[in-house]
């Protein structure tokens, strides 16, 4: 059996939503492996454990630069910014456009999907 | 008067088996705690398997940076203790239990842009070539290194002190820190034969990473006296000769790391004009007044890892080494009136490769060949071909982010196997007839490996 013009549309229609869909929800074990891929060499899961960077330990929802044991850039102290999905995604995504003089090395994560992955691993850290 | 690149006598018997004692001692250790305490990053970050010497890309970045990443304070010491079960067949069957190395390193940032890996070593071998205990000042790379925007581009830049050509490099697949090719002739780059460049020399290189992908390197070495040798700790018995001005060394790479997956290849190469000592009437010379060869160093390198989400990592190294020789006489064997050519090749090539599950878990084999042809300099077959496999299972029980008492408590267990298909040309009677042969030089080696 062929299928009609429309019934082809609307599975493409379809298989762009569900698309749309999966990179707007995150998957947490894949975003685990994302972390391991990108930060784990930095940025330790664990709460109190900081290494060349911060712990991401209940990451969403800190203020940014107030882990009193760490130490910060300027930058990253004075930025205001809370940690939620938006500023997260901006700030992984292009750091260094992101936040000027921050000390952050590391050039970005492009991959929407392994974005999503990962911001849904990171609000499971709590 | 004989120059003591001609290995007519025993000598050979002893540095083969001291090579394959080495085999494992140059696959082990260099994930230094002190660079750990630091950065605050476990080993496994830098390393694979959580113990070195191979390097993940972090690892690589960290090196190139001059060892001083991080912020945290520490002392740039770390210690290391290793004992060790070792079996081999000759001579007679030799089975023998000891603290093999004791070693001190100077390992960590020193001032904001300047950090060294110095590791001086205490060892204690009965198949030394020099001294069954001996204290020497072993690898060693002091660099200075910064960061700059080059082309709108990163650029890390930086030089290095070091007495180990190789020693510097960010890939780990050339013999200084990968696998000897053992044989009984060598390139200026390999540790294990006689002459030997490594650890005998002082070299000033200068490097750039342009573009995280980009690898240049040049510089030069000196070789340094055989006073100076003795007083390092290296035997001068195995003086690589005295270099005519300088040595120079140069390297190319192209580095791409895909943070799940790692790629690097390149080309080096290195040129040395040496004056060897000669071996005179007994007591021996020490005169560093024979012959002058030229010699003409070309290596070509490539490495792979995959990272993954680091349950499952893998590492593939392959190392090629094509040396020109322009020997500075031409000795006549005194049974067969046949005289040596002016001119050689020496070939050396070496494959590696590691998993390790957990970054606890792991199994290295390697193959290591070498080859050169001389019916005259090479007794009793006319070449050294060598073909040496090696194997390890290892198991490192701490190095990751939480492991008990990290990152001061590291522990490497290892089992060890060395064999010789061929070696010095041939299969029986490797060194003339009625001596060994060749399977005769297999060794086994257990080891626990203590780092703090």
């Amino acid at each position: 059996m062929r299928n009609s013009p429309s019934s082809a549309l609307m599975m493409a229609a379809a298989t762009c939503l569900v698309q749309a869909a999966h990179a707007q929800v995150g998957d947490v074990k894949r975003g685990a492996d994302v972390f391991a891929a990108e930060c784990s060499e930095c940025h330790s899961p664990r709460a109190g454990k900081n290494k060349k960077g911060p712990s991401v330990y209940a990451v969403v929802g800190r203020k940014a630069g107030e882990l009193p044991d760490f130490k910060y850039s300027d930058a990253m102290r004075n930025s205001g910014w809370n940690w939620n999905a938006d500023t997260l995604r901006r700030y992984v995504t292009q750091p260094r456009r992101a936040l000027p003089g921050g000390t952050m090395k590391y050039d970005g994560l492009a991959d929407a999907n392994a974005l999503e992955d990962l911001l849904a691993y990171l609000s499971s850290l709590k | 008067m004989i120059a003591m690149t001609l290995p007519f006598t025993l000598p050979w018997l002893r540095c083969a088996m001291a090579g394959a004692a080495l085999v494992a001692a140059t696959t082990s250790s260099y994930a230094l705690p002190s660079f750990a305490r630091q950065t605050g990053t476990e080993c496994s970050a830098c390393h694979i398997g959580g113990v070195g010497p191979h390097l993940t890309p972090h690892g690589i970045r960290f090196k190139l940076t001059g060892y001083t990443d991080g912020d945290k304070a520490a002392v740039p010491v770390s210690a290391q203790l290793r004992i060790s079960h070792n079996e081999l067949e000759l001579p007679t069957n030799h089975k023998a239990n000891r603290l093999d190395e004791t070693s001190v390193y100077l390992a960590g940032r020193l001032a904001p842009k300047l950090g060294a890996y110095v590791k001086v070593m205490h060892s204690d071998d009965p198949f030394n070539s020099g001294a069954q205990r001996n204290t020497e000042l072993h690898n060693a790379d002091v660099r200075f290194a910064d960061t700059v925007r080059l082309l709108d581009r990163d650029a890390i830049w930086g030089v290095s002190l070091n007495n180990n050509p190789g020693v510097q490099d960010p890939l780990d697949t050339n013999q200084a820190w990968g696998f000897p090719a053992l044989g009984t002739t060598g390139s200026l780059f390999n540790g294990t034969t006689s002459p030997t460049v490594p650890r005998r020399v002082l070299g000033l290189t200068g490097y750039t990473l342009w573009d995280q992908h980009w690898y240049a390197e040049a510089g030069a070495y000196r070789s340094l006296s055989r006073s100076l040798q003795d007083r390092l700790g290296q035997d001068p018995q195995r003086d690589p000769g005295h270099f005519s001005g300088l040595a120079p060394y140069w390297r190319l790479a192209y580095l791409h790391d895909m943070k799940t997956q790692f790629f690097g290849a390149g080309v080096y190469g290195m040129r040395a004009k040496r004056q060897l000592a000669v071996l005179g009437p007994q007591p021996l010379t020490t005169e560093r007044s024979g012959p002058s060869d030229t010699l003409t160093d070309i290596g070509v390198d490539a490495m792979y890892e995959y990272l993954g989400n680091r349950e499952h990592v893998v590492q593939l190294r392959a190392n090629a080494v094509h040396e020109r020789r322009r020997y500075g006489t031409t000795p006549t064997n005194p049974f067969t009136g046949a005289v040596a050519p002016a001119d050689a090749t020496v070939r050396e090539f070496t494959f590696a490769g590691t998993y390790v599950f957990r970054q606890h878990y792991g199994i290295t084999a390697a193959v290591m060949r070498s080859d050169s042809k001389d019916p005259v300099r090479y007794f009793p077959f006319g070449r050294t071909d060598s073909k040496v496999r090696y194997t390890e299972l290892f198991w490192t029980p701490f190095g990751n982010e939480d492991s008990w008492a990290a990152p001061w408590a590291n522990l490497r267990l290892a089992a060890a196997w060395t064999r010789f298909d061929r070696f010095n040309g041939g299969t029986q009677n490797v060194f003339g007839p009625f001596s060994p042969n060749a399977a005769d030089l297999d060794s086994f080696q257990v080891y626990a490996q203590f780092t703090f």
